[in-house]
């Protein structure tokens, strides 16, 4: 655990990799950001709790649209860079694989407008440093019928699945990597987005969420804000854990977020600490 | 921002009486509420409303009455949102949000000139007819908004005049009447008074999506809601105000269910209040 | 009016080089990318962080590296006497978020952002001196909190001189003393002066006793920042189940 401008020991090593989180002054590796030292290998790092998101290959994100123009859609993913999803990144409706005309860039809208909300993967890093994005895969697309949330990226760990069912709740979650979470009922059949290839007759026959379904999302939205109030991380396990705590204290979803329920949490989670560590 | 499949969910959540959070369209979130943390006034109040959160800032000067009511104090409120609240908050948009909110504080306070029909007994702030006055300078920050400011807003400002005290003046006896007269204050603050927040009404925010109203809407909410409304109501459930959000028109029929709404609201928030200064003034004194 | 007693003592009952109590507050407002509030004495200050993050104006934005803006307001129960405000920005509150901004560029490693922006907004909730320090300690905490790389520990004191006696972290009443005032911020590891204001006329004896009192006060100042940051890690650490060698 290191402040800034901390010395970092080294002296265990041979030789060091500077890693995120350090420069060297004097041959002397120093931290410049508040937080845990990492030793992987040579190389050193120390990260901080939280930091503004920044995008890496291959992370799957969720995004609002915020601009159509020109061939691209400008998106916001709450990221140090700027964001954006080409047309060509995106499949056509109807699954067609062809060059992009004039035509599809004026109906660029019919696929996503402006406040839309999808889920898509870090495509590329352009050497300006902006971000390209793609939906090219049957999972991600737009997300209707659910609720979003916003929580401190650093608390969602790279994991093997972001989107996952949580069966016993009936709910599909998706965590972007980029901190926006999404809760929706799951369908029956279908992925949790809406593709841009399913036409759109296909996403308008989506239900309406029913008042069970509504009940399970509003559950599922608050363990989230609550594990992001108290800095936990966020996952299927710990989402799951906050709601078994609900459900054996009896407490209903509104007062998920009082004082009380959260000191219950806590609780819980020392105690379970405890048992395992026994 | 907010996209039309978002708005889509929120009114079906407002029609099944299940919110985002969980609340029904009655349900107000967690308050709570923090006195006399600020050394330099007379009297302030934090007071958090889910996310929102704001600060007020009471503080009695000395000052002169306005001519055409000699007997009467003054009262002054101004809004302000910090630029920590973010910014959108900041330029044009964040100084006409904050006049807003100001003009709807002071309107539900009803700082008339000539005390009547106000809030707060003005006459009482009356040190001496027509020279000196108590003027109470009520200032409220926003320090984070996420919906229902002026719920927040109103809540703070009753707590913080609550916490005020105001020192005793001495008004020293003069032969001629046209002498200013002597003023000695009194420093014990065992010997200063409270203020009356007995008439002091809060603001109940109410947001209607086609036949749905829900109180305490969340910043998210109020962006997907098509009308709002703020009522200010009294302690005695009657209404005492009422502003409008911006939107479309309300209907007179949707005016109704939200004034009655609010009216219901009204008192069981305020109950929620006088607890939490309760417990905010015990802990103090521990 | 007397500052100093003839046993040493100030107004307040503390001694020439005594700092008021400091207290902090670390990631305070949930929706900044970082925040802390912070206070000396009853002077308090809140500030929130974003970023960093795409430039909102093109034009503005520095291809090599990251600009840093800086917001300031004092809010209008801040100080004893309520001061009508003309406006947001009037000369004295742009100086002074000039100074803290300043400050900021020298510390935060601003070359890693090209093209990006970091917004700084300072509140002032309570004025009772010191309160330019209070700003640039505050700052610090928030940025740290944001987690955007500095250079060094960043680190402010203020300093009068009432009768002949250097003073540390003055206090709203010894300013009415109208003596010389020096702030100073520092880098603490490195040993550097980042900031150093003083703007009334004061003999080279003086000023030097009050650089050295200031530098004495900003290590104090850095060693309670520091404590506090890593306190403040260690707690998060456990919650999220992180062991901490």
């Amino acid at each position: 655990m290191v402040c800034v401008g901390d010395r970092i020991d080294t002296d265990m090593q041979e030789g060091f990799l500077r890693g995120h989180g350090t420069q060297v002054l004097d041959g002397q590796l120093v931290a410049t950001e508040c937080g845990l030292v990492e030793r992987v290998n040579k190389l050193v790092s120390v990260r901080p709790l939280r930091q503004r998101y920044s995008a890496a290959l291959g992370d799957i994100v969720i995004g609002r649209v915020t601009e159509v123009a020109g061939k691209r859609w400008r998106l916001d993913i709450g990221a140090r860079q700027e964001v954006s999803l080409q047309l060509s990144s995106v499949d056509l409706p109807g699954g067609a694989q062809r060059r992009r005309t004039a035509e599809d860039e004026i109906k660029m809208r019919t696929i996503f407008k402006e406040g839309d909300l999808l889920s898509a993967e870090v495509q590329s890093l352009h050497a300006d440093g902006s971000i390209a994005l793609h939906t090219r895969s049957a999972k991600y697309g737009k997300l209707t019928g659910g609720d979003l949330l916003y929580v401190p990226a650093a608390l969602v760990k790279r994991q093997k699945h972001h989107f996952t069912n949580l069966t016993t709740m009936g709910i599909t979650m998706i965590l972007g990597c980029n901190g926006m979470v999404w809760l929706a009922p799951t369908h029956e059949g279908s992925s949790a987005a809406a593709s841009s290839t399913s036409a759109p007759e296909q996403t308008a026959a989506k239900a309406p969420a029913s008042a069970a379904e509504r009940e399970a999302v509003s559950k599922a939205a608050n363990a989230v804000r609550l594990l992001a109030s108290l800095s936990m991380n966020i996952s299927p396990a710990s989402l799951l854990n906050v709601c078994k705590v609900c459900a054996e204290r009896g407490v209903q979803a509104k007062d998920m977020l009082t004082a009380s329920f959260i000191g219950a949490m806590l609780e819980e989670e020392s105690q379970q600490r405890l048992q395992t560590s026994l | 921002m907010i996209g039309s499949d978002e708005k889509d969910f929120i009114r079906g959540g407002f029609k099944a009486d299940i919110r985002s959070d969980g609340r029904a369209c009655n349900d107000s979130r967690p308050l709570s509420l923090s006195l006399g943390d600020l050394q330099p006034c007379s009297g302030s109040a934090r007071c958090t409303l889910g996310s929102t959160d704001v600060i007020v800032g009471v503080k009695a000067e000395l000052g002169a009455p306005l001519p055409d009511s000699p007997d009467c104090g003054g009262l002054h409120i101004t809004v302000e949102c910090s630029p920590c609240a973010g910014p959108t908050s900041q330029g044009r948009a964040g100084e006409a949000l904050s006049f807003e909110l100001a003009k709807c504080l002071e309107r539900a306070l009803n700082a008339h000139p000539s005390g009547r029909g106000s809030a707060l007994d003005l006459r009482a702030l009356s040190i001496v007819s027509g020279r000196t006055c108590w003027v109470l300078c009520i200032d409220a920050l926003v320090l984070a908004c996420d919906g229902s400011l002026l719920d927040a807003l109103s809540i703070a400002v009753r707590a913080a005049l609550q916490n005020t005290r105001i020192p005793l003046v001495e008004v020293g006896a003069t032969e001629d009447p046209d002498e200013e007269p002597e003023l000695e204050l009194d420093d014990d603050p065992a010997n200063a008074k409270q203020v009356d927040v007995s008439r002091v009404p809060i603001i109940v925010t109410v947001c209607q999506m086609d036949d749905a109203f829900v109180v305490d809407p969340t910043a998210r909410e109020e962006e997907a809601a098509e009308q709002a409304c703020h009522i200010a109501v009294m302690p005695t459930g009657n209404v005492c105000g009422m502003f409008r959000g911006s939107g479309a028109a309300v209907t007179p029929f949707a005016l109704q269910e939200m004034m009655s709404l609010a009216q219901k609201r009204g008192p069981l928030l305020l109950q929620a209040v006088g607890k939490s200064i309760a417990s905010a003034a015990m802990s103090m004194e521990t | 009016m007397e500052f100093v007693t003839p046993e040493g003592l100030r107004r307040d009952g503390r001694r020439p080089k005594e700092l008021r109590q400091l207290k902090c507050d670390i990631g305070v407002l949930s929706h900044a990318d970082g925040s802390a509030s912070f206070s000396v004495g009853n002077t308090q200050v809140i500030v929130s962080v974003f970023g960093p993050s795409v430039a909102d104006n093109r034009a503005e934005s520095l291809t090599d590296r990251a600009i840093v803006k800086c917001a300031y307001s004092e809010a209008h129960f801040a100080s004893g006497a309520r001061w009508q405000k003309k406006g947001r920005a009037d000369r004295r509150t742009t100086e002074l978020a000039s100074t803290v901004r300043n400050a900021l560029e020298e510390t935060i490693l601003v070359d890693l952002f090209p093209r990006a922006q970091i917004d700084v907004a300072i509140q002032v909730l309570q004025a009772d001196g010191s309160v330019l320090a209070a700003c640039i300690n505050t700052a610090m905490l928030a940025v740290a909190d944001a987690g955007i790389p500095m250079k060094d520990m960043l680190a402010a004191a203020t300093v009068g001189y009432l009768e002949s006696t250097p003073l540390l972290d003055i206090n709203h009443t010894e300013r009415t003393g109208n003596g010389p005032e020096l702030l100073l911020a520092m880098h603490v590891n490195l040993q550097k002066a980042i900031t150093i204001i003083e703007e009334s006329a004061v003999t080279s004896e003086a000023l030097e006793a009050m650089t050295e009192l200031a530098e004495q006060g900003c290590k104090a100042v850095g060693r309670f920042l520091r404590e506090n940051l890593l306190e403040h890690i260690q707690r998060h650490a456990t919650v999220r189940g992180v062991t901490v060698k």
